[in-house]
């Protein structure tokens, strides 16, 4: 049944991309950056259902369903400040000494087992302002402190606490500095995989060269790689915030990606990203934005190989001749591969072009806008390259001295050591998960009987 | 001899002995003359030639002397005033032309008289004649009803062959009925008749031509009137459209009282009025304005149509026809689109039966799983109902004046859920083995019994049709495959939105209705077997773990189908079929010309064929789409049930539930591995029959699609490239 999604968005990087996703979200609902309707739309008949995202507060105004998690202020308060009234204060956490993290996993996740109470009062009285809850959606970083120490306390807990709601990730691999990053993504890998139903990752690296050769920036900011992520988050959610006749509820989503729940991870693709040059890359229209979305380089994932495909959905916005996407997904579906055990197909939906935004000449709108979304083998990739640095960083055992001893955690929560094991272990049972379903006997095989470590 | 000429005796020359002056018949044929015999002989051939004057002059007087009552209308009123006219004519000849003749040309003579009536009055008198013989002896024929009965008949073989009736507001209905006596349009295509005899003789055609002009005066007022304005005034019946009247409002305002409010009247139809085409743009315009009128439009406001009609013999007619039909055209699409709607009355009727928005559907589809799985009986529908309602709610409070919002709140008034007695399947079974009469058949009757007998057994053939079609799953007993939407198109839409294209709009619904509840069922299963504890448990036995992944598999290739499924229905068969009824839109948009009939054909067809691609329209088609859900149906209903079976399975999660469990569940292995093979046993059955499903599936639609309906090539396509079945 669709229903209303509750964002949950954790460290500096997860609000910042929030920030963007809410800004494009109230853009598209006519809903100013305070929250109130834009009077410019009022003779405007909706036929949108922004009560996914937002709660109706009175007939011309909304609240984002978000809750604001931070262990610092900075980003936070900036984005109230920029957006004055748009979201609900006693929805936003910062931690009260205000220290941060400091990129240290261990750090947000002992906090926020220290104040879940006061995270879930607030998801709480979120979801009694919902007629039929349907699920959460975090979005976070793996690689820092919060968005993977707090979040993957928030995943445990929510799984537990909410076993039939979904949870959705949209998670952001190697956006930080810091070397031990690999640490904080292996244990927040196991949480993704453990307790949420559906991941879709970004790798930054991928991000980044999307940016400089789409938007023709030469050196990306964070700003811009965060609109792609919004771009993506916004199109994935259009079919259920513009309800037509199918893919309205996160459920017909899943059920589409996620043939069983061993295999959960979503590699992005979207095209075009704001303006194109016509003469030099054809009109983008349905045909060409289908067969575009094939391209590893639009993947928001690096990958190396083309990878396997279990299911794939294409949410294509704009006006479509359905002659046109008929032809271009027969072309398309021989152009990728699939495992033997699934129906080769490529699904797809058309989704609406909100009402709301002007037409400018970067939004045309005869333009076709698409987002492919793939439960591929080549998220491998994504998790060779975290294991394998985190499997050099733990042979040397270094730069544990921020996990053990003495840490908040492990007062609490016991060996980071074993947890660290335990992680790993967790993790190479999903890239064995991975690795089988590509062979021909995997659903009369059981899982773990040859154990191929090389392949890593 | 002027005696004669002014239709008297005289002495020489009298009536015959047969004339009877009481007789109508005989005034109005004029009286034979005899000439006495002791006439000089050499004059009675001239006398003979002469007398006819008289015989014409008695009966036309006695024509226009009869018939000039306004009881045989307005026509033949005037035609009789022309009479008269010509007659005085003739009078003042033969009273002072020939009389002065007579006394002061001492070189006049009788064959100088002849010489005279026959150029100035010989032709004129022989038209008038021969035109009213022509009426009297119509007349008369009338007058015997045995002949009239006979006529009846012909004319409703003649309509039913050359109807196109439709039951609509652009359908044609003729109007079968005959005048007793020759009036209107019958005595215009008299005169029309004689007039297209005598084309090439330029005198007659002269004359016969005024002739018909002032005569056809009223009749050319009467078309005028009823073009413009789209009123008959026409007290004498004589006009080529007929109103029905009706004192019931209700009735008056249904679909089915404006389908043959107006009819053509087939006898009498003047030549230049003759062609169907021409009488369906006329009737169809009157029939506008006259729709106008009942709307409360007043008719009379709008600027005239330009181009007045001036006689039935203009050379422009027929553009001034289309003109007056283009303008009542334009005025009733204005009072359609602006003052009703439609445009957004359909995306309404779209959003609510063929579920364009998916999102107030889904949420129903979520609380009434539970209902719609009930047995008919015991189905409360006042709480589904209920649920309905609670679901579209926000229809009921439009947000604001827009058109889109207005017309969602006036259809969500109107439609109501209704249970029907029957299942879709059986419905349709019904319909398309309706048995139709033969036309063959028809056209061979002879007589009005005959054609009655053939209809009847018609008629019962098609109430015996069988109803043994129930393929006894519990599935057939769900009150969801007798679920529909009710609703009552108000005027004026109902005259565009007839009964029938709701009675296909209602079987697109429950088409889609089983489809969404199909692709609903699998998301909630999908869960279970995916989320819920017992299905995730990591089961120590890996025959068992691999069997789970197994049922996941097959669950993910039912769901699979269903969506591509799915996606054809409604993106390749709704939304590019509904692009050519915008299309029809956007031309009135742009201010082009646009016929009424135009985009009511275009409405039908896109029902029809939406119909038709979904695979409604075969029997075949139906059965198998339906047993194929009714497959994945079952199959979700045998995972939704396993819960407890899985707990026995596993002695770890048995010891983990034990207290939840009833206190004499035990584990036992031996019974184990019993219930393990016949888990494994299930699955392949149901592994087995969707595959043998899904091939005949593909061949139905390869078939079908390969010698009828080619869009299910496309569905063909889109299954045969993903789904692993070797065809």
């Amino acid at each position: 049944m669709p229903g209303e999604i509750i964002t949950l968005q954790a460290g500096q990087c997860g609000n910042q991309i929030g920030e963007q996703f809410w800004s494009q979200l109230c853009s598209e609902h006519g809903i100013l950056s305070d929250g109130t309707t834009d009077p410019n739309f009022k003779d405007v008949y909706r036929n949108d259902y922004p009560d996914a995202f937002f709660q109706k507060i009175t007939d011309n105004k909304y609240k984002p369903r978000a809750i604001l998690i931070d262990m610092e202020p900075r980003v936070i308060n900036g984005i109230t400040t920029r957006c004055q009234n748009l979201f609900n204060p006693r929805n936003i956490y910062i931690s009260s000494d205000g220290g941060g993290a400091g990129n240290k996993w261990g750090e947000g996740y002992a906090h926020a087992s220290k104040h879940k109470d006061e995270i879930f009062d607030m998801i709480n009285r979120e979801i009694d302002n919902c007629d039929s809850f349907e699920g959460f959606q975090l979005i976070h970083s793996v690689a820092g402190g919060t968005g993977s120490g707090f979040g993957s306390l928030l995943l445990e807990s929510l799984s537990d606490g909410f076993g039939k709601k979904l949870i959705q990730t949209y998670s952001v691999f190697g956006a930080s500095e810091v070397v031990v990053q690999p640490y904080n993504t292996m244990l927040t890998l196991k949480r993704l995989i453990q307790n949420s139903d559906c991941n879709v990752v970004f790798d930054n690296n991928a991000l980044m060269n999307i940016a400089t050769n789409s938007l023709q920036v030469s050196s990306p900011s964070y700003t811009e790689t965060n609109k792609l992520l919004s771009t993506v988050m916004a199109a994935s959610t259009n079919t259920i915030r513009f309800p037509a006749y199918s893919y309205n509820s996160l459920t017909s989503i899943f059920t589409t990606l996620i043939p069983t729940p061993d295999l959960h991870f979503l590699i992005p693709s979207y095209t075009p990203f704001g303006f194109r040059n016509s003469v030099e890359l054809g009109k983008s229209d349905a045909y060409n934005v289908i067969l575009e979305l094939l391209d590893k380089k639009l993947r928001m994932c690096t990958t190396k190989e083309e990878g396997v495909n279990l299911s794939v959905l294409d949410i294509l916005i704009g006006e479509l001749e359905y002659s046109e996407v008929q032809k271009a997904l027969v072309k398309a579906r021989t152009r990728i591969n699939y495992v033997p055990w699934t129906s080769s197909t490529i699904h797809f939906t058309p989704a609406k072009k909100s009402p709301f935004l002007q037409t400018t000449p970067s939004n045309d709108r005869n333009d076709v806008k698409g987002l492919m979304l793939a439960n591929s083998t080549s998220v491998l990739n994504l998790i060779h390259t975290a294991t394998s640095q985190y499997d050099q960083l733990m042979n040397r055992n270094a730069f544990l001295n921020n996990y053990v001893n003495k840490s908040d955690y492990e007062a609490e929560h016991g060996d980071i050591m074993e947890e660290f094991k335990d992680c790993r272990e967790v993790v190479r049972k999903m890239v064995n998960e991975y690795t089988a379903c590509q062979g021909t006997n995997y659903l009369y095989e059981s899982e773990d009987e040859d154990e191929d470590e090389d392949l890593l | 001899m002027l005696h004669v000429l002014s239709g008297l005796e005289g002495s020489y020359v009298r009536y015959s002995e047969t004339f009877d002056p009481k007789n109508i018949a005989h005034l109005l044929k004029g009286p034979d003359y005899l000439i006495n015999m002791h006439l000089n002989p050499t004059l009675k051939d001239i006398i003979k030639r002469l007398m006819v004057y008289g015989k014409i002059y008695f009966a036309l007087r006695s024509f226009s002397e009869i018939h000039s009552t306004l009881d045989e209308g307005q026509i033949i009123h005037d035609l009789c005033n022309e009479i008269s006219s010509i007659l005085k004519d003739y009078e003042y000849f033969l009273y002072f032309e020939v009389e002065q003749e007579f006394k002061n040309n001492s070189d006049f003579s009788i064959t100088y008289l002849e010489q005279m009536l026959s150029m100035r009055v010989a032709p004129e008198f022989n038209h008038l004649y021969e035109i009213i013989t022509e009426i009297n002896r119509e007349n008369e024929r009338r007058s015997d009803r045995t002949n009239m009965a006979n006529m009846r008949f012909q004319s409703i073989m003649k309509s039913l062959k050359e109807d196109y009736y439709t039951g609509t507001l652009d359908g044609v209905t003729s109007d079968s009925r005959r005048s007793n006596s020759v009036k209107g349009g019958l005595a215009l295509r008299i005169i029309q008749n004689r007039l297209d005899r005598y084309k090439g003789d330029m005198s007659s055609f002269t004359f016969l031509s005024k002739l018909l002009t002032a005569v056809s005066k009223s009749y050319v007022r009467m078309l005028n009137c009823w073009l413009e304005l789209g009123i008959i005034d026409d007290p004498a019946d004589e006009f080529l459209i007929h109103q029905n009247t009706t004192t019931n409002t209700e009735y008056s305002r249904s679909a089915d009282f404006w389908a043959d409010k107006f009819t053509i009247r087939d006898e009498g139809q003047v030549t230049q009025l003759e062609p169907l085409e021409v009488q369906k743009k006329i009737i169809l315009t009157g029939k506008y304005l006259n729709v106008l009128d009942e709307c409360g439009i007043d008719v009379h406001s709008f600027d005239g149509f330009q181009n007045q009609i001036v006689t039935l013999q203009d050379a422009d007619l027929y553009e001034r026809i289309d003109e007056a039909y283009m303008r009542a055209n334009k005025l009733i699409l204005k009072l359609l689109f602006q003052g009703y709607h439609l445009r957004e009355f359909l995306e309404s009727l779209n959003k609510y039966f063929l579920i364009t928005d998916n999102h107030q559907f889904d949420v129903f589809l979520g609380h009434a799983t539970f209902e719609l799985r009930k047995d008919s009986r015991n189905l409360s529908l006042s709480k589904l109902t209920k649920q309905y309602n609670i679901c579209f709610f926000s229809d009921t409070a439009p947000s604001g004046d827009s058109p889109t919002a207005v017309t969602n709140q006036l259809v969500n008034h109107l439609v109501t859920l209704r249970l029907s007695d029957s299942t879709l399947v059986k419905e349709l079974a019904i319909i398309l083995n309706t048995q139709t009469t033969d036309s063959d058949e028809v056209f061979s009757s002879t007589n009005i019994n005959s054609l009655k007998n053939l209809l009847n057994a018609t008629l019962e053939a098609n109430k015996a049709t069988p109803e043994n079609r129930s393929n006894g799953t519990k599935v057939e007993e769900y009150s969801l495959n007798k679920l529909y939407l009710e609703l009552e198109i108000p005027f004026p839409l109902n005259l565009i939105i007839t009964r029938s294209q709701i009675f296909e709009y209602q079987l697109m619904f429950r088409n889609l209705l089983l489809l969404r509840y199909v692709e609903k069922s699998l998301n909630i299963s999908w869960k279970e077997i995916g989320y819920q504890k017992y299905w995730t448990y990591r089961f120590n036995d890996s025959v068992l773990r691999t069997w789970v992944k197994r049922c996941r598999h097959l669950h993910f290739r039912m769901s699979d189908f269903v969506k591509m499924f799915s996606s054809y229905i409604n993106f390749y068969v709704i939304n590019e079929n509904w692009k050519n009824v915008e299309f029809m839109f956007k031309k009135l948009d742009q201010g082009e010309n646009v016929e009424l009939e135009m985009l009511f054909i275009t409405i039908k067809s896109f029902l029809s064929t939406i119909l038709g691609d979904s695979l409604s329209a075969k029997m075949k088609l139906i059965e198998i789409t339906h047993q194929l859900f009714v497959i994945v149906l079952l199959y979700h209903d045998f995972l939704m049930s396993l819960r407890m079976s899985l707990v026995l399975l596993d002695e770890d999660l048995f010891s983990e539930m034990q207290t939840k469990l009833p206190p004499n569940a035990t584990f036992d292995p031996q019974k184990n591995i019993v219930r393990i093979a016949k888990l494994s046993d299930m699955l392949q059955k149901y592994e087995k029959r969707f595959d043998v499903k899904l091939r005949e599936f593909m061949e139905a639609i390869r078939y079908y699609g390969e010698i009828d309906t080619p869009a299910l090539l496309t569905l063909f396509d889109m299954l045969a490239t993903a789904v692993n079945i070797d065809l």
